[in-house]
């Protein structure tokens, strides 16, 4: 039990700064006024600047998704282009009374991630990731005890989660990258709330392993 | 409690010992806890996942570079959304001009234009000197009328002309067919005018001379 909650604590800090600043557009303070509900109106009479409001509000979000879940810069830029384009097609089905547009929107980028990575399992099956990362292995495997900075933590953090099954990895990124709540990301997975909670045990004990594997210290 | 019932409350647990706001009731916190001293599988997964959540936290945000929204805005179709009126007339001209535009009805319409230029061509209109009024249609009309009534009377003229000459053509071949009859017929009777027999031409310049002298006397 100390064991437990000195692993709690050791998060404790940093955690609440990252929930602090996540607090943003993307979750919902106000479970019954979605914030961009004005926005989706004009944006449904075709308001330019709307739309373009709109994407300045969420590129960010949608393109760390993709980022996280396809692995590469190129191919997150691809997918978030392709992301609004659907949005664009599609926002005459999106229903302002069965939720917010943002979890619509998770909704919208998690389908077409999962579409993609099954267009592209049979690629990924000859360029696996550790053939495309091995600089980074070998430089932190020689320094085992070293803190990492940010940038260089998330980009260890990038190569583990491609290690993570589909279901592990998404439900992962949107627990504790997009910080989505767990009705929330049972909304988007649509899975149940206990089926959600169990894949982020898994997929965050997963994550440690690979981790560990690595010899990076967590 | 068993291992299920654990997993689902791992993570509210892993959420109150980091400060966010939970769901996780104190008894609920017990019995987790008390789960974790007597099972060690989900001791191991508590701290593997509480281990995993500290070094995600840890790790930076993703920042989309400058250019992707650019880019997004470039490639999304918004013009076309933005003026609901343009495009409308713009699907309606293109409604209206779509057939028009088919190869063949164009061949066919070029074909139409061609032949009525050479028709003007013939007719002697001028297409540059063409004028706004000029195609009135009462003028267009009295145009044409007028046209016509001109090449009417240049037919009949021309009629005219053509049984004038024929009829003096005619009236010349009467006047020398009758001229060859008489020829012939005066050439049947005796000459009364002949000379007697015995005159030589001498003679007859003597004879010429005295009855012109006589005539001038």
């Amino acid at each position: 039990m100390a064991g437990s909650l000195a692993v709690a604590d050791s998060f404790q800090g940093s955690w609440a700064g990252a929930v602090a600043a996540g607090a943003s557009a993307w979750r919902l303070k106000d479970r019954f006024v979605d914030p961009d509900s004005v926005v989706i109106e004009r944006c449904m009479r075709g308001d330019e600047s709307a739309w373009e409001e709109l994407v300045r509000t969420h590129t960010r979000r949608v393109y760390g998704l993709c980022y996280r879940f396809a692995g590469r810069d190129s191919e997150a830029q691809d997918l978030t282009q392709e992301v609004f384009l659907r949005v664009f097609r599609t926002i005459g089905s999106f229903r302002a009374a069965e939720g917010a547009f943002s979890i619509w929107l998770a909704r919208v980028t998690r389908n077409l991630l999962i579409d993609h990575y099954r267009r592209t399992r049979r690629d990924r099956a000859t360029d696996s990731i550790e053939d495309q990362l091995p600089v980074l292995e070998e430089e932190h495997a020689a320094q085992p005890d070293r803190i990492l900075a940010g940038r260089e933590t998330s980009e260890i953090l990038q190569a583990a989660l491609q290690r993570l099954s589909p279901e592990l990895r998404e439900a992962v990124i949107l627990r504790d990258l997009q910080e989505l709540e767990y009705r929330e990301i049972a909304q988007v997975l649509n899975i149940p709330e206990g089926t959600v909670k169990s894949r982020i045990n898994r997929g965050r004990a997963e994550l440690a392993r690979v981790l560990r594997k690595q010899r990076v210290a967590i | 409690m068993t291992c299920a019932e654990f997993e689902i409350l791992l993570c509210d647990y892993l959420d109150a010992a980091s400060g966010r706001a939970g769901a996780l009731r104190p008894e609920q916190a017990s019995a987790v806890e008390r789960h974790m001293a007597e099972c060690a599988a989900c001791a191991e997964l508590a701290r593997d996942a509480g281990a995993a959540l500290s070094f995600v936290a840890r790790a930076a945000d993703v920042e989309p570079p400058p250019e992707l929204l650019t880019r997004i805005l470039f490639d999304l179709p918004l013009r076309q959304k933005a003026d609901p009126s343009r495009a409308a007339l713009r699907d309606r001209i293109h409604r209206f001009l779509g057939p028009v535009l088919a190869p063949r009805f164009a061949m066919g319409m070029a074909l139409t234009v061609l032949s009525f230029a050479m028709m003007a061509q013939c007719a002697g209109v001028r297409v540059p000197q063409l004028r706004p009024a000029d195609l009135k249609p009462s003028n267009v009309w009295a145009g044409l009328e007028d046209r016509v009534h001109r090449t009417w009377e240049r037919t009949l003229k021309s009629y005219e002309s053509i049984r004038f000459v024929y009829e003096m053509q005619s009236r010349v071949r009467e006047w020398t067919e009758q001229q060859q009859l008489e020829d012939s017929q005066t050439a049947a009777q005796p000459d009364e005018r002949r000379l007697p027999a015995g005159t030589t031409p001498a003679n007859l310049n003597g004879q010429e001379k005295n009855q012109n002298s006589s005539q001038t006397r």
